[in-house]
């Protein structure tokens, strides 16, 4: 076990300084003052000693009683004032142990929830589009699919290619004319980019659609929607990229032909299924859906 | 944990993910580590083994230098030293 995260996610609580090393532990600051202040560790007499050997106690009164191995030269005295005043800072407590307080948590116990979370804190970054992505009304089975959009690892054929798959060609099935990217395939294609037009026009929009996943799905909202209605329209951003991607194995693979009316049809049927199912206050039919879906979002 | 049985289970999460079968092999399109990031990271939140053993362990060596005064304390003092 690497001891590293551990030491630096706790800080000593002191008591009567029988536990904790005078030069070695953190006590004081966030450094241990052999790292502090290196020249007079050097000419110390009591290298590993507690801080206990390092005192004692007058009528209650905690006395330093540091031991040098010689005296200390003028330039050194400054060095010593400072220290001085450094370790007068946090008090001794005869009637306590030493003790850790875990930083990790508020109440200063380790819990290992907390220890796993510092751990793995090094590789997290918050990202909003996730969380947003996460916390769609769809099926899992969708909210993967756009994961591996999000972070490109679909097999589209350049994604194959790199892994050395053998393939015929590298151009998109549906408009064959550009290589098939994450990026080309949902969002530059001009077949695609009809089907999401078709989305604008059905709502009354006219949008630029950006060509980064995560974006494009970040921008999928309406001013005048709230936050709930927002969230259940981001469905409908779920639908039609899961019904590109249904279209486009049906086309390599069961050699259909581009339809963008089925697409675009049956996004709408999936996204109204899944509102249906997952939403509660979504009443409405599939009819009142395709005929008038701004009226139906705002009714949630 | 030795690190060669949490690499064998690792590798059994990693399988049943992408559906690895005897007769099929798939490609792993996200290394294990993003993963285990949590969700709002853009990982799957699936606990890092390795991670979770270590702070397991860890909770021993928190309750060595605490007041926990069990016989494994007393145990472990008397044939490593404080």
């Amino acid at each position: 076990m690497q001891g590293l995260w551990f030491d630096s996610s706790f800080e000593w609580v002191l008591g009567d300084g029988k536990k904790v090393k005078f030069w070695e532990d953190k006590w004081v600051g966030k450094e241990t003052l052999k790292s502090k202040f290196p020249r007079l560790y050097i000419i110390s007499d009591c290298k590993d000693g507690a801080i206990e050997e390092v005192g004692h106690w007058e009528d209650n009164i905690w006395q330093w009683d540091l031991l040098w191995r010689r005296p200390r030269f003028v330039w050194e005295s400054t060095m010593e004032k400072q220290f001085l005043l450094v370790i007068d800072g946090p008090r001794l407590r005869k009637e306590y142990f030493d003790t850790w307080k875990w930083k990790e948590d508020e109440d200063g116990i380790y819990s290992v929830k907390t220890a796993y979370k510092a751990l793995q804190k090094t590789t997290e970054v918050q990202n909003n589009e996730f969380k947003m992505l996460w916390s769609t009304r769809v099926t899992p089975k969708a909210q993967i699919l756009g994961w591996r959009v999000f972070l490109d690892k679909l097999p589209t054929k350049d994604n194959l290619l790199k892994r050395g798959v053998q393939l015929q060609h590298s151009l998109c099935d549906l408009c064959n004319a550009h290589e098939e990217t994450t990026y080309h395939l949902f969002f530059s294609c001009r077949v695609t980019q009809i089907v999401w037009n078709m989305c604008d026009r059905w709502l009354g929009l006219c949008t630029v659609h950006h060509i980064k996943a995560k974006i494009n799905f970040q921008h999928f909202h309406l001013f005048d929607f709230n936050s709930r209605q927002n969230l259940a329209w981001r469905g409908m951003w779920l639908a039609i990229i899961v019904e590109i991607w249904n279209h486009r194995n049906s086309v390599i693979f069961k050699q259909m032909k581009v339809d963008l009316i089925k697409i675009f049809s049956q996004a709408q049927m999936i996204a109204w299924v899944w509102m249906k199912h997952k939403i509660p206050a979504a009443l409405f039919s599939y009819s009142d859906w395709c005929l008038s879906p701004h009226t139906c979002l705002k009714s949630l | 944990m030795p690190k060669y049985v949490s690499n064998k289970l690792i590798k059994m999460q990693r399988n049943f993910l992408w559906g690895w079968s005897l007769e099929t092999k798939k490609i792993a399109w996200v290394k294990w580590e993003s993963i285990c990031r949590s969700k709002e990271a853009g990982g799957l939140g699936i606990r890092n083994i390795q991670n979770f053993n270590d702070a397991l362990l860890a909770k021993w060596k928190w309750r060595l230098g605490t007041k926990d005064n069990g016989l494994w304390k007393h145990v472990l003092e008397s044939k490593y030293g404080s």
